[in-house]
């Protein structure tokens, strides 16, 4: 009885989960397929769906060349700052060296800075270096606030995988750098998964700089915001169709790194 | 001068509580979204990829999904109540907007904090879990003495990611409410555009709160640093 008490909460916790988190988005799946009349009618859930929204969205606005440089940016930042940041996290992670909580926390002021008020600096120094309107000035500049966050996040999880496992490999004749990589990755490879991922999706989703760093040839989705916040309202189909093609990629890497990282991570239960 | 002062602070109080709604309202229900996916296995992917959803929407987009849904008129919020309970609700007016706001911000924050729970849960030894099983420890005690203590490095950088970012979000709140109704959800970013980029603009006044947030920011973050290095230390 008390099972089948304990399996139906579980069911319910699940199901107002989904609900909270879901829902949202399907709304903005079935707005992006209506039609402007059907908009005003939320209690319609039959619908003749039309791809007109995504259209404007594809040919009027050229929307692909925007998610093409979100992809560009986002996956390239991605690597950059994993490359930077992990290692950087193993080392303030593993070593005790004079100063080392002063560098964490060093790191760390850079995300503290509210983009808005780095905006204008960045562009200067851009104007400077002539990299203005460029896929590596955004792969560099978002560096600010992902770099920061990779080091804390991956250090917090490399500090919860007990010392005797590298000492043990090191002991076995494994160098440093194979320790790291053949024991320490392997055994951090779910924080390594949720780091990667959200250092794309911020990386994805960045406004501001993108906004006030670029001008044509660079320009991201997010920006692309603009067109449908027009004077005579906000334009509810074509803003969701803009949503659905934006978060597509998303999920797609999400998919494909969880499939990379994380099979039978679950059958294993855990380290050993 | 005086008035603007009045703002300012008001804005501060905003900051605050809007912060503190977001970590305290992201940090249970992550932790609770994390528990329920450990436990589940079948399915676990899937439920995973709807659960980082609001993650994966840019803040300017997701927050006009919720402005249409909060819609007074043709809301599908209000639909539902209206055909349930007859009743309308102006879930951005005065009295409700911050918590409106908030609830926006949880749903694009717990995301995160159940993503890296969930990763924290997954690499924990499983060894002192059977132990303590054994010894007949109910589920309670196994969290309140095991899990947490064990997740606590993960915990304190998720809970200062968190208030880092619920204390600098604006995009959300901008096309939400733009600060208002009034000052009604004017927290300390949206303060900084009004002063600096609105139509009477001054940048410097923008530059000081600026400072003040990153000040407020920075103490915060102190407290959950020492917080988090102090175990180690000793």
């Amino acid at each position: 009885m008390r099972r089948v008490l304990l399996r139906a909460a579980r069911g319910a916790g699940m199901g107002a989960v989904l609900l909270f988190f879901g829902f949202p988005i399907l709304w903005m799946l079935l707005t992006s397929l209506k039609e402007r009349i059907y908009l005003y009618q939320p209690g319609r859930w039959l619908f003749p769906p039309t791809l007109d929204n995504y259209m404007a969205a594809l040919v009027k606005y050229g929307i692909l060349d925007y998610v093409r440089n979100s992809a560009i940016v986002a996956t390239g930042n991605t690597v950059l700052s994993l490359a930077v940041g992990v290692t950087a996290a193993y080392g303030l992670s593993r070593f005790a060296f004079r100063g080392r909580e002063a560098v964490a926390l060093g790191i760390l002021l850079a995300r503290l800075f509210p983009t808005i008020t780095l905006v204008i600096p960045f562009f200067v120094l851009a104007f400077l270096l002539r990299l203005l309107d460029t896929h590596i000035l955004l792969i560099l500049i978002y560096l600010t606030f992902n770099v920061p966050f990779v080091v804390w996040a991956m250090r917090a999880y490399f500090e919860d995988i007990p010392k005797e496992i590298e000492e043990a490999a090191l002991v076995d004749g494994c160098t440093r750098f194979t320790a790291f990589t053949r024991c320490i990755l392997p055994a951090a490879r779910p924080g390594l998964f949720a780091t990667g991922v959200m250092c794309f999706i911020l990386a994805w989703n960045e406004f501001n700089y993108a906004l006030f760093l670029t001008s044509r040839a660079a320009k991201t989705v997010p920006t692309a915001i603009a067109f449908f916040r027009t004077e005579r309202g906000i334009l509810w189909g074509e803003v969701s169709a803009l949503g659905v093609i934006a978060i597509l990629p998303v999920l797609v890497i999400a998919a494909v790194a969880h499939n990379v990282l994380l099979r039978g991570f679950s059958l294993e239960g855990g380290q050993q | 001068m005086g008035g603007s002062d009045y703002e300012f602070w008001v804005s501060v109080r905003r900051s605050v509580a809007y912060a503190l709604l977001v970590t305290g309202g992201s940090l249970v229900l992550g932790m609770g979204v994390a528990l329920l996916l450990h436990k589940t296995i079948r399915g676990r992917a899937a439920v995973t990829l709807i659960v980082i959803m609001p993650l994966a929407i840019s803040h300017a987009i997701g927050g006009l999904m919720w402005k249409l849904m909060y819609n007074v008129e043709f809301g599908i919020l209000n639909y539902v109540l209206e055909s349930v309970f007859g009743l309308k609700v102006n879930w951005l007016s005065d009295a409700t907007a911050l918590y409106a706001v908030a609830v926006v911000g949880i749903w694009m924050a717990a995301p995160f904090v159940a993503l890296f729970f969930l990763a924290g849960l997954q690499s924990l030894p499983r060894a002192p879990f059977e132990a303590a099983r054994v010894e007949g420890a109910s589920a309670w005690q196994l969290f309140r003495h095991l899990t947490l203590p064990m997740l606590r490095p993960v915990i304190l950088v998720v809970t200062l990611f968190t208030i880092i970012d619920a204390l600098r979000s604006f995009g959300a709140i901008y096309l939400l409410t733009e600060g208002g109704p009034g000052v009604a959800t004017l927290v300390l970013p949206l303060y900084m555009y009004r002063v600096g980029f609105g139509y009477s603009s001054v940048l410097g006044k923008g530059a000081a709160i600026a400072f003040v947030l990153i000040l407020l920011t920075m103490a915060l973050a102190a407290v959950l640093v020492r917080l988090s290095r102090r175990p180690r230390e000793a």
